[in-house]
C-alpha cells in the first residue's frame, strides 16, 4: 500500500511547522518530516531515527545512554534514564484521510512502574500544551512489547 | 515502514455474510472510501439521508449530490434511514444498505496495513482540528444531550438486536454516541492489530426538538504506532 501523508489540509508548511484553520479552531503542527529521536550509547556514538511517519525504532538497538528528541521546532527534550524505553506516536485520521499528530509517548521502564513522557506536537486556541510540552504521568500497567529498547543503566 | 497504512471500506452489497477479503484496495462487495491526496484530489463524503417526503433515495446507487431531507419527528428521535458514500470521483453516490441501527456485522470497516499499539478508536470531531464538539450534531439537543451519531464496534459480531444506541451496550463498550475524545468506540477491544480489518456500524438519530442546523463533523480514528 503506498502511504500518504495525509497533510494537504496543512497550510505554509515549512520546516518547523505548519497550520491547519478551521472553523472552530486554529492549529499549530510540527513538521512530521523533522522530528525524530536521538539514541546516545556508551561509546558515544549516536542513532537518529527518521522521522514521524517512518520512525526507526523498531531498528534500533538495546544499550542506550541517553534518549533525546528533536522537533521540528528546533526544541530538545531530554529524557531521564529509566531501564528500558519504548517510543509511541499518537495520531488521528479522519475518514477524508487528514491527520493531525499529536503526541510522542516515551514510556520509560522502572522497576515496578512506567513513567509515560508525552511529548505536545500541536498546540491551538483551547489547549493549554504547546509544542515542546512534557506531560509527565505514571501509567498503571506495563505493556508487553518486543519494542522495548534496554538502556545501558 | 513503522507507520501503519489505514483503508476506510464500506460494504456496496446486501448480504451481512461477506468480510473484507482484500489487503487495503476494494474487493467486492466492499469498496474503498476515497481520501484526501497531496494531488488535490476531492475526498469521498459519507452521507446520512433519507426520512422525508420522498422516504427515500433510489438504491444501490443514487444521483450525485442527492440528499432527501430528514423530517423532525414529533415525538422522540427519527434514524435517519439511509447511508451513502458520495464519490466525487465517480461523480455518484453509493449506497451502505447495511447500514443502520440493526444486527449487520460487516458494513464498515478500516484495515489495518501494518502495525498499531493501540486499540483504534473511532471518534466524532466538528472538524480535522479534532479539538471540539460544539456542532448541534454532536453537542445534541435538550431533550437528547448527547451526540446524534451513534456507532458500534461490529469486529467480533454485529449488536444483538435491533435497539441499540450509543448507550453503553450490553454492560459492554461496544457502543457510544460519537463526541470527541471522552465518548467514542475501540475497534479491536485489543491493545495491538496486525493486517486486519476491524468492523463498525453507525447511524444517526434525529431528535424532535433538534433546531434547524448544517454541520459537517468528521469521522475520524485515533491510534498508536512505534
Amino acid at each position: 500500500m503506498k502511504r500518504r501523508d495525509g497533510l494537504s489540509k496543512i497550510r505554509d508548511l515549512d520546516a518547523n511547522s505548519g497550520s491547519l484553520y478551521t472553523k472552530y479552531n486554529t492549529v499549530r503542527m510540527v513538521n512530521p518530516y523533522r522530528c525524530h529521536f536521538i539514541a546516545v550509547y556508551p561509546d558515544g556514538k549516536k542513532t537518529k531515527g527518521k522521522n514521524l511517519y517512518d520512525t526507526g525504532w523498531k531498528e534500533l538497538r538495546d544499550g542506550i545512554s541517553s534518549l533525546h528528541y528533536r522537533l521540528s521546532t528546533g526544541q530538545i527534550i531530554n529524557i531521564p534514564k529509566f531501564k528500558a524505553y519504548m517510543h509511541l506516536v499518537e495520531v488521528s485520521e479522519s475518514i477524508d484521510g487528514s491527520r493531525l499528530f499529536h503526541s510522542i509517548n516515551i514510556k520509560g521502564l522502572l522497576d515496578n512502574k512506567v513513567i509515560n513522557y508525552k511529548i505536545i506536537l500541536k498546540q491551538d486556541n483551547i489547549s493549554k500544551y504547546k509544542i515542546g510540552d512534557v506531560i509527565v504521568t505514571e501509567d498503571s500497567k506495563v505493556i508487553k512489547s518486543s519494542y522495548w529498547k534496554s538502556s545501558s543503566f | 515502514m513503522s507507520e501503519p497504512i489505514l483503508s476506510f471500506l464500506y460494504n456496496h452489497g446486501s448480504s451481512d455474510a461477506t468480510p473484507y477479503g482484500g489487503n487495503g484496495g476494494a474487493s467486492a462487495p466492499w469498496q474503498l472510501i476515497s481520501v484526501t491526496t497531496s494531488g488535490g484530489a476531492t475526498p469521498d463524503t459519507l452521507v446520512f439521508t433519507g426520512g422525508g417526503i420522498n422516504a427515500f433515495l433510489p438504491t444501490p446507487t443514487a444521483t450525485y449530490g442527492a440528499r432527501e431531507a430528514t423530517i423532525r419527528p414529533l415525538v422522540d428521535a427519527l434514524t435517519i434511514p439511509q447511508a451513502y458514500i458520495e464519490s466525487e470521483a465517480d461523480v455518484i453516490m453509493y449506497n451502505v444498505p447495511l447500514a443502520g441501527k440493526n444486527t449487520n456485522r460487516y458494513v464498515f470497516g478500516v484495515y489495518i496495513d501494518g502495525e498499531i499499539t493501540s486499540d483504534l478508536y473511532l471518534e466524532a470531531w466538528d472538524d480535522n482540528s479534532f479539538s471540539t464538539t460544539t456542532s448541534p450534531a454532536l453537542a445534541g439537543t435538550s431533550a437528547y444531550p448527547y451526540s446524534m451519531i451513534n456507532a458500534i464496534r461490529t469486529t467480533d459480531e454485529g449488536a444483538d438486536d435491533d435497539t441499540w444506541t450509543g448507550a453503553t451496550y450490553s454492560g459492554t463498550s461496544r457502543s457510544n454516541y460519537l463526541k470527541g475524545y471522552d465518548s467514542r468506540v475501540r475497534l479491536a477491544g485489543d491493545d495491538s492489530t496486525i493486517n486486519s480489518t476491524l468492523y463498525y456500524n453507525m447511524y444517526v438519530s434525529l431528535p424532535y426538538d433538534a433546531a434547524l442546523f448544517h454541520g459537517t463533523p468528521v469521522i475520524s480514528f485515533r491510534y498508536l504506532y512505534v
